[in-house]
């Protein structure tokens, strides 16, 4: 697993600022998980994230000038994300149902509130979700690890033969546990 | 669960849909209840985290370009400082991220770049015919030549696979391309995608067109792929802006369905036409047909990575549970698994029973990477000093290597796998004591070295005795195995060896390819082992034909008993990447 302990963050932003292009790719593998979890916070479809993270990364890249180094990189990256978000919604929202425009009210109110649990969120507890995730008891690691987007939560009501509020409840759980396992394994 | 809870997230997966009134109530209670809005916050951060920690690397073509602009194409004639450059550009391509399953996220862009550096190598090579020290001279002479060459450029890459029985990652060259089940994303070199749904059929044009023969299939198109063009037997042309199906049958209609932006079609001798967006077609002998638009028939992206989560997850736990038996096994010596822990990157656990301190590999600039799936690793050699050290100290009459290998590119005429190490070379001894000390045993007998050289050829050598010119060694050589679509593809070699009848055979990927017989057969006997990239004395890096090893390994097993075939494939299909 990739030490985070090597990589520096300065050290990458000058290398870049004096042209070398390649020290950029340490900075995407180090904050591309968690712009792409940001992203996947507001945006329903995986593959629509991860181009929207790419158009970040582009950004970021060509305007690192504007970056003050005592600013939290993470933080700006997401404020690029909000901007390329803004502009998504913008071009989408004449095809858009309307429950999709409800998805994209609840974004909007929850913006906040995920620009807030965004920057709680330390590297290292991102870092042990997997870890965390695995320890799950069996039910509820087999819900995390199918989620319950679109069909896949009938089809596991089936497969385990629960309920959809009792699948609901359980994920709800599971996500509870993650949380306090991902803050335990850290402090 | 409270119900309003649950219902926003239901809306926000997608699995429920909520009518006006509902919407209103729920976006009222999100503004004026704080508590609320900030739960609801957590829930839809950890499902968004959980989500994409499990999910696949994204690949980002255009970031690539970007950052590919600075990066020198010249390279100069110098056996290392191009070695170091292969390695370089590689490298960038594969390194994994801070999460382990994460961010492999150059290697279909970077593909096509090192097909290309392999090329390169292959032809610098080529111009360079290497000449064998005659210390070094293997006894078997039938190797192949060094044929090492991309006989066909690539134009298109299959990405990912689930259920379809092939493993991702291979080249595809222009014609015929088949699954018979399962489902199958391919990507085009010039940008555009198409998933399949077996049993479906591809006669690929070109990097930007393709025929579909039969099959189901959902067509991707971005931005990078704008002039990508499919045709069937019923259309000449088919190209879309965005998304589109086409279900094509042997005994029936071809349908076309507009599932995300319009499409143009031109029937066999027809115009050129467009349907519109959420809209299909039929054609068929009597004319084109309006037909009912169904979405959901056409394989869908979301579907396949669920699908190939699903798959892995499973596998990870079957080779999971087949791992421990072989480690648990009285005559296993030595079993890498490569599952390991961050803090722990300089060690490589042997987790045979009862295994000594010093069997534990000591990692010496070798990088973990993403292994045959996500959560299982590999060590990633690059760089001519990259490779594990240990010690196995032992005389064996029999002995199986089994190891999980993928070869990127061959930067060399060697690529070791595993060497053992003349005492003279290592300063470490347990207690002062060698087994190499016993008066009774032949110091210059019972070396070994398992090689994979560029010509495709796995050779087990052991070393019989010395001689004016240097050591003289016994080898016992398969056919070429490892031909040019295994490149950077996972593989399992497999060499079992008796010295009681002196009997070797190769097995490729769980299967026999070779059995022969040494002339002059001998016990095993070494202290110390290196794997990767070995620790060349100045002699060695006086010769042409240096050893590399330049690729991956994600787990080792030594046995000190001639495991059988029925047990080799065993080892074959628990551990094969995911299909």
């Amino acid at each position: 697993m990739h030490n985070s302990g090597d990589f520096d963050l300065k050290d990458a932003i000058f290398a870049v600022k004096s042209g070398n292009r390649d020290a950029f790719r340490p900075i995407v593998r180090h904050f591309g998980l968690p712009l792409r979890a940001f992203l996947a916070s507001q945006l329903h479809h995986l593959d629509d994230v991860d181009d929207l993270a790419q158009d970040v990364f582009i950004a970021a890249f060509n305007h690192l000038d504007r970056f003050r180094l005592d600013e939290d990189f993470g933080a700006w990256l997401r404020g690029i994300a909000r901007n390329k978000l803004k502009t998504y919604f913008r071009s989408y929202s004449r095809r858009q149902n309307a429950m999709e425009r409800f998805r994209n009210e609840v974004a909007e109110v929850l913006e906040v509130d995920l620009e807030n649990l965004a920057n709680d969120l330390r590297e290292a507890q991102v870092d042990r979700l997997l870890s965390c995730i695995s320890k799950l008891p069996d039910k509820m690691r087999r819900i995390v690890r199918a989620g319950l987007e679109g069909q896949r939560a009938a089809e596991l009501c089936d497969e385990l033969k629960m309920k959809v509020g009792a699948l609901y409840t359980m994920n709800h759980r599971a996500n509870k546990m993650l949380r306090e396992c991902m803050k335990g394994e850290t402090e | 669960m409270n119900q309003d809870l649950q219902d926003i997230l239901a809306a926000w997966l997608d699995h429920a849909e909520l009518d006006v009134q509902r919407c209103s109530e729920l976006r009222e209670r999100l503004k004026s209840d704080d508590a609320f809005r900030r739960e609801i916050a957590e829930q839809v951060q950890m499902i968004s985290l959980t989500r994409t920690v499990q999910s696949s690397e994204p690949r980002w073509l255009q970031l690539e370009e970007l950052l590919e602009q600075s990066v020198e194409t010249e390279f100069v004639a110098d056996d290392f400082a191009f070695e170091e450059r292969v390695a370089a550009k590689i490298s960038r391509a594969e390194q994994g991220s801070g999460f382990g399953l994460l961010f492999r996220w150059l290697t279909g862009g970077l593909t096509f770049a090192a097909i290309g550096t392999a090329l390169f190598v292959t032809a610098f090579h080529m111009g360079r015919v290497a000449e064998r020290a005659g210390g070094e001279t293997p006894v078997d002479a039938g190797a192949s030549p060094v044929t090492n060459t991309i006989e066909k450029p690539a134009v298109a890459v299959l990405a990912r696979t689930a259920n379809a029985g092939l493993q991702p990652g291979a080249l595809l060259t222009q014609g015929r391309f088949e699954i018979q089940k399962g489902l199958a994303q391919v990507d085009f070199i010039d940008g555009a995608r198409v998933i399949l749904r077996g049993p479906a059929e591809l006669d690929l044009t070109s990097g930007n067109s393709a025929r579909v023969l039969k099959g189901s299939v959902t067509c991707v198109v971005t931005g990078h792929g704008r002039n990508f063009q499919l045709s069937t037997p019923d259309l000449s042309e088919v190209s879309g802006i965005r998304q589109f199906g086409l279900n094509v049958t042997s005994d029936g209609p071809t349908e076309l369905h507009a599932l995300d932006g319009p499409v143009k079609f031109r029937p066999s001798g027809g115009d050129l036409t467009e349907l519109i967006e959420a809209t299909a077609i039929r054609f068929a002998n009597a004319g084109t047909v309006r037909t009912e638009f169904k979405p959901k028939f056409f394989p869908d992206l979301n579907e396949l990575k669920r699908m190939e989560q699903e798959i892995i997850a499973n596998r990870s736990v079957d080779w999971y549970d087949h791992a421990l038996h072989w480690s648990h096994e009285p005559q296993t010596l030595l079993h890498y698994t490569f599952m390991t822990d961050v803090y722990q990157e300089s060690r490589l656990e042997n987790h045979a029973r009862n295994a000594a301190e010093k069997s534990h590999g000591m990692v010496i600039g070798a990088k973990w990477n993403e292994g045959r799936w996500p959560w299982k690793k590999a060590l990633e050699f690059r760089r001519r000093t990259d490779r594990v050290l240990l010690g196995l100290p032992g005389r064996h009459e029999k002995l199986t290597l089994a190891t999980w290998v993928r070869v990127d590119t061959f930067t060399q005429e060697e690529n070791i796998l595993l060497r053992s190490k003349q005492p003279e070379h290592w300063s470490l001894k347990d207690n002062g004591e060698s087994i190499h000390d016993n008066p009774e045993l032949n110091p210059d007998r019972g070396e070994i070295r398992w090689v994979l050289d560029r010509s495709g050829v796995v050779r087990f050598q052991v070393a019989t005795g010395s001689s004016e010119s240097g050591q003289r060694w016994d080898v016992a050589a398969t056919p070429r195995v490892f031909k040019d679509e295994w490149i950077g593809r996972w593989a399992l070699l497999a060499t079992t060896y008796d010295a009681t009848d002196g009997s070797v055979m190769h097995y490729w990927n769980g299967r026999p390819v070779s059995k022969s017989v040494m002339t002059d057969p001998a016990p095993l006997a070494f202290e110390y082992l290196e794997l990767g990239n070995p620790n060349l004395s100045s002699e060695e890096q006086s010769r042409p034909n240096r050893y590399g090893f330049f690729g991956a390994m994600g787990e080792l097993l030594i046995s000190r008993r001639v495991l059988n075939e029925a047990e080799i494939a065993k080892f074959y299909l628990a551990g094969k990447p995911s299909s």
